[in-house]
């Protein structure tokens, strides 16, 4: 019986990693309409976004180089906006509160929607180990999952913003 | 089930996000402590009590100095060179404006040295506002407001006292946890509506 509980257990909770954490639609509609997410969901995952490619930055208010990283994320941001393709990108306050994490969004005037991420799921998800970090996820295939083709943790320069935009540009 | 499931994905999350940090370099962890280990002394109401510091710009900072000017936003961290603290102070400094906005200013101390101190700050590459030692004779103030823990250093606290030198919030948090942004702005906001 604990084997079959333990068993059972188990699967879910794989289940649950596999899907990855959940987030309130609400705070993520913000600015922007992510296509693919009813408008009645209340959470979304980021395998629900229909997007062939996604961009994560995982900042936290609280952090000196994520400050400073603050500007480049928004030159990240619009430069991709500047791409023929529309590429979601998703800004997450890792252990930020709702407040928080809306504080940097304004602060920095980041063109993009930022979600409170206070249990740090994204983080542990995508084992994130520094802030701010940045995740390039793409979809194999139209209905394939995301799997991750770039990553910058630490400070954001302008060097990385050109790498992440030659790699969308390639990609395209 | 449905709560067995959460807490061992928390579980799972919790671990991860215990690694995750914006990495100054030198940061001791001393792991998860007492939440409070210290009995308060003054209560919301009360007139704060009054003291001279030593700053890390080199003045000698008093409370009263405020009075009439600006609300004191007082934050006490427990140490400096550790994990939570080194992650609170540079938010602080990222909405001084608009705490500026409400006539606040934040004002930290803590137990340590002087030259601790001035080296903490510029890992966290500099702290706009005072930066208090709490050193010698040690950790008197945070004595003085009921705030000082058995092993010498300070609770994670923040005060906000009044133009009028009057505590209107307080907050002696867990100390093994950042206090929420919002809870101080909620406080100057009430202030502000009081005035």
């Amino acid at each position: 019986m604990r084997s079959l509980i333990l068993f059972l257990v188990c699967s879910v909770a794989s289940a649950v990693a596999a899907e990855g954490p959940h987030f309130p639609v609400t705070e993520a509609r913000n600015n922007l309409p992510l296509r693919g997410i009813s408008d009645d969901a209340e959470t979304f995952t980021l395998s629900n976004v229909d997007a062939p490619v996604v961009v994560l930055v995982v900042f936290d208010l609280y952090c000196p180089v994520c400050q400073k990283s603050a500007p480049n994320m928004k030159r990240l941001a619009e430069s991709i906006q500047g791409l023929a393709t529309e590429i979601p990108v998703l800004g997450f306050g890792s252990g930020d509160t709702i407040f928080e994490t809306q504080k940097f969004k304004d602060k920095f005037k980041l063109p993009f929607p930022c979600i409170s991420d206070r249990e740090k799921a994204v983080s542990a998800y995508y084992h994130v180990e520094r802030t701010p970090s940045i995740i390039v996820l793409e979809r194999s295939g139209d209905k394939g999952d995301l799997s991750e083709t770039y990553r910058n943790e630490g400070y954001l320069g302008r060097e990385h913003v050109e790498q992440v935009v030659a790699l969308l540009k390639t990609n395209k | 089930m449905k709560t067995v499931i959460t807490v061992t994905a928390l579980i799972g999350w919790s671990i991860f996000a215990n690694a995750v940090e914006d990495k100054i370099s030198g940061i001791y962890d001393p792991g998860i402590l007492q939440p409070v280990d210290s009995r308060l002394l003054v209560a919301v109401g009360d007139k704060a009590p009054d003291f001279e510091l030593p700053s890390v710009d080199g003045s000698r900072v008093r409370l009263s100095d405020y009075q009439g000017k600006h609300h004191v936003i007082l934050s006490f961290v427990p140490a400096a060179w550790t994990p939570v603290c080194s992650s609170q102070w540079p938010g602080y400094d990222l909405v001084k404006d608009d705490v500026e906005q409400f006539d606040a200013v934040f004002v930290g101390i803590t137990v340590d040295n002087i030259p601790t101190l001035h080296a903490w700050v510029k890992a966290m590459e500099g702290i706009s506002f005072p930066v208090l030692s709490d050193f010698f004779p040690h950790g008197v103030v945070a004595q003085r407001y009921g705030i000082l823990r058995s092993d010498g250093t300070s609770e994670r606290a923040l005060f906000i006292i009044d133009k009028e030198g009057v505590i209107r919030f307080i907050d002696v948090h867990d100390i093994n946890e950042r206090p929420p942004l919002e809870d101080i702005f909620h406080a100057l906001q009430e202030i502000h509506e009081s005035e």
